[in-house]
């Protein structure tokens, strides 16, 4: 029992101590408080240190940044600018395009006639020298390719190629191989610009598209939607031959060393000043269709002889167009009509072998209308009723019911604005009731 | 006939040069960046900014103009509200300067400040312009009327109708 007393004393008296040296640590000593602070002080220090390093480097960052946007936008500057560091260069007013077109025809007639051809392939070249100073160029292959093989259809001819400067705001002039301004075809003939596989037959054997001249030729703006064209420019080139040199589109010189006797002047006013709506009136005057034929022989061309062998000169001629092309949301109509009144004396003029050719010539006319409608903007189908009469100043002879007519219904199909698919199918006959109908398919494109 | 085409030439030279050359220098309606700038903001013209034509904006201008964007940011006078905006592009071969004026996301005015192209030169007058006073833009860009183009002017119409589209897009991208 004394024994156990004892035991629990000294347990009693050892968890006591403890307790007490515990608590005694708990409570630091004011050398270990001020060790605290110091080491704490220290790390402020660091602290306050590191922060004010961390604001300078932001400062540095903040000013890269600011001076980055500066350059940033410097640049920016010169790239809104491109004349200030030369990128305005001769490659930048230099432009290269073109356009062509592949059809196929099929016709149906006593003489049928199937054929696929690349009719023609075309690029353009221009360049700006300034704003109010360029020059324009096309260049074209016709029928894929030529060679000295006789029965080779192609041809490679210049199209364009002119100076044009515009010596005030709204009025220029130019000087070169240009296109006739006249009817809707000749000057915009892009293929996916026009509905229908082929061009209209009268702007291609009346107004002879496409008509393409040397001379000069001034243009411009009137104001309210009014413009004209104004030049003189060669003239086309009867001769005798062997019948076809009567033809309009057969005598057109297309600036090849062309015979100057007799220059020709065309004029037209256009009216475009209501959105969709373009009207224009044209006319050319050919005071010599012969070029001097009296002097013909001198440069060994046939010049022009009637059914004696007489020599014709002074065969003069004007031709005057009208048309109208109307285009609101879907629905779309164009209309042209076109009339050559040339001097009666052409009715005598003959071939090379003396047979007549020249019957019914003095009057030529030709007229289409063409009602379309756009389903969106990829898809439009059209109608077109044509005649076209060569010979139309006579009714006899090769001249008996020469008139042709046409009508064609079709479509196109827009890739792309710039590329197009077309087909139409046709129904032509002459006024002695023979038929050339078939179907034409067109793929053409632009760039 | 032979008379009338000896003469003829003559008299429509004539005629068609005194009909026309009183007209040559007549005044005309061009004006330059600053004084559209100047009108369309009643003198005082404000500080312009830029939108960069980069990421998906550069996407979609793409699509409007169906080429590659020849400048790598656009300049525009004003705010999100009402701005003015000044942008080239090319009609057939040479750039067409058009100026923009939108106001709550529809244009205001449409005006050329200046055209280089020999054809299509109708798209610079106000009876064409005026189409596009109080157009939108709608689901992928599309203008919310339509345009009606001009024969043979295919091209023109179709760089005036693009940066319309470009400029309505852009413009928005300012609100949001």
């Amino acid at each position: 029992m004394y024994v156990h007393k004892s035991v629990t004393i000294v347990v009693l008296l050892i968890i006591f101590g403890s307790s007490a040296c515990i608590a005694a640590e708990d409570f630091p000593t004011v050398e270990q408080l001020w060790q605290i602070v110091q080491k704490q002080q220290a790390e402020l220090d660091e602290l306050k240190e590191e922060l004010a390093s961390t604001r300078g480097v932001t400062r540095s960052v903040e000013i890269q940044s600011l001076e980055n946007s500066e350059r940033i936008e410097a640049v920016g500057e010169i790239i809104d600018q491109p004349e200030r560091n030369g990128s305005s260069s001769w490659a930048d007013r230099t432009t290269i395009g073109g356009y062509g077109e592949m059809l196929y025809n099929n016709e149906t007639s006593t003489a049928s006639s199937k054929e696929l051809d690349i009719q023609r392939f075309v690029l353009f070249a221009s360049h700006a020298f300034t704003d109010n100073l360029r020059f324009v160029s096309e260049l074209e292959i016709e029928h894929s390719f030529i060679n000295d093989d006789a029965r080779s259809p192609g041809a490679v001819e210049v199209e364009q190629a002119y100076l044009e400067w515009d010596y005030s705001r709204n009025h220029n002039v130019l000087a070169g191989m240009h296109l006739v301004p006249m009817g809707l075809i000749n000057e915009t003939h892009e293929p996916n610009t026009f509905f229908g596989v082929e061009r209209n037959r009268i702007e291609s054997r009346i107004i002879p598209s496409t008509y393409r001249v040397n001379g000069i030729k001034f243009a411009g703006q009137l104001g309210g939607g009014f413009s004209y064209d104004l030049g003189i420019h060669e003239g086309l080139f009867f001769e005798s031959g062997n019948g076809d040199e009567l033809a309009i589109r057969d005598s057109r010189q297309s600036g090849a060393r062309a015979e100057m006797d007799s220059p020709a002047y065309t004029g037209r006013l256009r009216y475009t000043g209501i959105p969709g709506l373009e009207l224009g009136l044209s006319v050319q005057v050919q005071p010599d269709m012969t070029q001097d034929g009296s002097t013909r022989s001198n440069i060994g061309r046939d010049g022009v002889i009637d059914v004696f062998g007489n020599p014709v000169v002074d065969l003069g001629g004007v031709l005057s167009e009208a048309h109208i092309a109307y285009r609101s949301g879907p629905w779309g109509f164009k209309g042209l009509y076109a009339e050559w009144d040339i001097d009666s004396t052409i009715e005598t003029v003959a071939n090379s072998d003396l047979t007549n050719n020249g019957i019914g010539r003095d009057r030529q006319y030709g007229y289409y209308v063409e009602p379309s409608y756009y389903f969106n903007e990829k898809f439009g189908a059209f109608a077109r009723l044509e005649r076209t009469n060569e010979r139309a100043g006579s009714n006899v002879a090769s001249a008996y019911d020469s008139a042709t007519n046409r009508m064609l219904l079709g479509f196109n199909y827009w890739l792309n604005s710039n590329a197009v698919l077309k087909l139409d199918y046709q129904f032509e006959s002459d006024d002695r009731a023979r038929d050339l109908d078939g179907f034409n398919f067109g793929v053409g494109w632009q760039f | 006939m032979k008379i009338i085409n000896k003469c003829g030439a003559k008299l429509v030279l004539i005629f068609s040069a005194i009909l026309v050359f009183p007209l040559v220098f007549a005044s005309d309606d061009f004006i330059s960046s600053e004084d559209f700038l100047r009108r369309v903001f009643v003198g005082e013209i404000p500080q312009s900014d830029t939108v960069w034509i980069v990421g998906e904006v550069k996407q979609v201008a793409e699509e409007i103009l169906g080429h590659k964007p020849g400048f790598l940011r656009a300049r525009y006078w004003g705010d999100a509200e009402r701005s003015a905006w000044i942008i080239d592009e090319i009609g057939k071969t040479e750039p067409i300067t058009i100026g923009i004026v939108v106001q709550s996301n529809q244009i205001e005015e449409v005006k050329v400040l200046a055209f280089r192209e020999s054809r299509g030169w109708e798209i610079k007058y106000d009876f064409f312009t005026r189409q596009f006073n109080g157009v939108a833009i709608q689901e992928l860009q599309h203008l919310s009327r339509s345009i009606d183009g001009i024969s043979g002017a295919t091209l023109s119409v179709r760089a005036m109708t693009n940066v319309s589209r470009l400029v309505l897009y852009l413009a928005k991208s300012l609100s949001t």
